[in-house]
């Protein structure tokens, strides 16, 4: 009897959550290489469970979860996949990009990973609490020092314009 | 935070990514094998036939041998290698930077023999890993910070571990596993890797003949490479005290095999024959 592969449903998780697991990834390691190891990695993860009785939004925070645990756990190294498409390349940063995102990523790993929710994913404070596994009054602390460290660390005006 | 959207919103996959991701998890759905295996009638009724011929032809001296090992409850021997299960063909990485190669597979060892109060078990060129919340076995040796191990979440690694003869690692729900690493890695042996990799890529859509020898010796010859040089000390502490030793090597070899598949697109559903390596991992009384 032939097995039967959903490319549909491969094709959907791939296309839909591609960017969220780079974004977060391209952030522990700096570079598009490696994240897509960890991408690669976390789908395969993802496909070894029972994904069809979730929604979209748990498997969403399934995936963001999974994506700050493999990016926790990231270790250089190779994967069957060898060749890099000419497309890959690492994205090109203004300067002014490029030093807001230095400063955000200075920040301790658990800062960094609720200003990417809260500001880029527009994610509440007890939906972030929900996806990382913590007490709501956690993140909200974590937000507000995460604010303080970039209001000492930017000028007023840069803070202002983050 | 326009600065910094702006930023993330550059950081972006491309279609290249997407495709041959997506071709990836077909590849891997198509391969998806228990990853505990257990003996299936097939198996079992080719060990028995193994075993059954390996004592016919070449006796064990069991009067020189105080207890037996079994490896998924396959007898193992020192004439030959025994099959005693498959290893999952996408349980392997290796870094070519640092010249490290690991493959895993379930622990699946087991003693038998008459007064054994402790089984202890030492491991060269790979470590065991061991879950931390274990209160069963006793964790004599921590594995060497050179050897090259996986990121495992709740798991550390042991280079000798020690269980009571009557509480054995159980496979399925104790959940140790083997490391295998080559003790040295040749230039070859990354080369293969990087080819196996690479037909791993396109196996399912590639039927030519010279490939798909290619892609079995390939196989083989990384997955051989990887167990080959990993030894496996056991020792059987008995109720008088006394001491008794053997010791394990392994090896691995390739089946290819055909299966249909159906896949479902937004054209329709189509059926074609995909090739399947599949990985055995054997054993041996060295």
């Amino acid at each position: 009897m032939a097995k039967n592969i959903d490319v549909n449903l491969i094709n959907h998780i791939v296309n839909t959550y591609s960017d969220t697991i780079l974004r977060i990834s391209y952030q522990y390691t700096k570079s598009v290489y490696d994240a897509q190891d960890i991408a690669q990695d976390v789908f395969l993860a993802v496909m070894q469970k029972d994904i069809s009785s979730l929604s979209e939004e748990k498997l969403k925070a399934y995936i963001i979860r999974a994506t700050i645990n493999k990016s926790n756990d990231f270790h250089r190294r190779r994967t069957r996949r060898k060749v890099v498409s000419l497309e890959d390349v690492e994205p090109v940063f203004t300067t002014e990009e490029q030093s807001v995102l230095d400063e955000v990523n200075r920040l301790p790993e658990k800062y960094r990973n609720v200003i990417y929710l809260h500001y880029y994913e527009g994610y509440k404070v007890n939906e972030i609490a929900d996806i990382l596994g913590v007490k709501p009054s956690t993140v909200s602390s974590q937000l507000n020092r995460a604010r303080a460290k970039l209001k000492d660390i930017l000028t007023e005006e840069r803070y202002e314009n983050i | 935070m326009k600065t910094y959207k702006n930023a993330i919103n550059k950081i972006k996959a491309s279609e290249s990514f997407k495709a041959q991701t997506a071709e990836m998890l077909v590849c891997q759905q198509a391969n998806k094998k228990k990853f505990r295996f257990a003996p299936v009638a097939a198996i079992a009724a080719s060990l028995a036939v193994v075993i059954a011929l390996g004592a016919v032809f070449f006796p064990m001296s069991k009067e020189n041998k105080s207890f037996v090992i079994t490896a998924n409850a396959a007898e193992l021997n020192d004439n030959s290698f025994t099959t005693i299960g498959e290893l999952p063909a996408n349980n392997w990485r290796a870094d070519v930077e640092k010249n490290e190669i690991y493959v895993i597979a379930d622990f699946t060892l087991e003693v038998k023999g008459e007064n054994i109060k402790n089984i202890t078990y030492t491991i060269d060129n790979g470590a065991f890993a061991v879950p931390d919340n274990n209160d069963k076995l006793i964790l004599t040796k921590q594995a060497d910070k050179n050897v090259c191990v996986p990121k495992r979440e709740n798991k550390s690694f042991y280079s000798e571990i020690t269980a009571k003869y009557n509480n054995q690692i159980d496979t399925t729900n104790d959940n140790v596993e083997i490391v295998f690493n080559p003790a040295k890695i040749d230039k070859d042996i990354i080369l293969i890797a990087e080819r196996y990799g690479k037909f791993a890529d396109v196996w399912v859509y590639d039927t030519e003949a010279e490939k798909l020898n290619n892609y079995q010796k390939t196989t083989e010859e990384f997955f051989s490479g990887a167990v080959k040089d990993c030894r496996i000390k056991v020792q059987a502490e008995y109720s008088d005290g006394t001491i008794e030793t053997q010791r394990l090597t392994y090896n691995a070899d390739v089946k290819l095999y055909t299966e249909p598949l159906t896949f479902h697109t937004k054209n329709g559903d189509e059926t074609r024959n995909v090739y399947i390596a599949k990985v055995n991992l054997k054993a041996k009384l060295a």
